[in-house]
């Protein structure tokens, strides 16, 4: 709709189901540092992902915490930052929550 | 002027926010130890006044002559208070701030609003922005973890 495209979700507002999809899903992978380094997070913030994983806990679900969290980011973000990952398959997890105009991009990421 | 029906302005001194608006902004700062980041980048003085309008706060001035109010050990003192179910560290660390230093030192929405986001604190920056100055939320860096990311269409065209 028009709102969403001037006005994308916040991350962290994505339902808790899609997110544990998602963040599986880039578990598996194991990108969350090459996600980190794409957006240039801070050492201290890398870190403590580090430290979170140790402790058992999703990498991934880590990054949203804070990437998503403290920096406020939205899913438009989300979504260009996964297509300029080559994550096709994590881009298909949150179709549904980013404008329909950016679907396009989809077609257009080899994973 | 869009600021009309702002609940308060840039000159509001935090201790006359109400205690439900500086909850909220709390439990935003309590989340990865955002109140930390924040209290560490408060201004040793500060003619609150003056340095309330958007983009005033010099903050190379202050790295490099004014300094800092809080050291590491007065932040490791708020860190290790203890806090009782459902109360919030952040709030602690407020609380401290807004009633400190002499009448014109204390600090305003605008100059917390200006340290949220030399901090890149923008979950709070834009609640801030939002909620207590009817304002749009403040823009994000070109660069670095708060920028938005634009799609890279290279990438797109090598299809």
């Amino acid at each position: 709709s028009k709102r969403e495209a001037e006005n994308p979700l916040p991350i962290a507002l994505l339902p808790v189901c899609v997110r544990l999809e998602l963040c599986e899903h880039l578990d598996a992978l194991d990108v969350w540092k090459q996600l980190a380094t794409f957006v240039k997070l801070y050492p201290q913030d890398v870190n403590y992902i580090q430290k979170q994983l140790q402790r058992g806990q999703s990498p991934a679900n880590e990054f949203l915490n804070i990437w998503g969290g403290q920096y406020n980011q939205n899913m438009h973000s989300l979504f260009a930052l996964f297509h300029n990952n080559k994550l096709r398959s994590a881009m298909l997890i949150i179709k549904d929550y980013v404008d329909v105009k950016l679907h396009k991009y989809i077609a257009k990421t080899v994973d | 002027n869009i600021n009309n029906h702002s609940k308060y302005t840039r000159y509001t001194e935090l201790r006359r926010v109400e205690d439900n608006d500086i909850y909220k902004l709390a439990t935003i700062l309590d989340r990865h130890d955002c109140w930390r980041k924040l209290m560490s980048k408060i201004p040793k003085q500060l003619d609150a006044t003056e340095c309330s309008a958007p983009g005033v706060l010099n903050f190379k001035e202050i790295a490099t002559r004014v300094g800092y109010k809080y050291n590491e050990h007065q932040i490791n003192l708020i860190a290790s208070e203890h806090v009782d179910r459902g109360q919030s560290i952040s709030q602690i660390m407020i609380d401290e701030w807004k009633t400190s230093g002499k009448q014109w030192e204390r600090p305003t929405v605008g100059v917390l609003l200006q340290l949220l986001i030399h901090a890149e604190i923008y979950s709070a920056a834009d609640y801030v922005a939002n909620n207590f100055l009817s304002e749009l939320n403040p823009e994000r860096p070109a660069d670095g973890p708060a920028a938005f990311v634009q799609f890279n269409t290279e990438l797109s065209e090598e299809m």
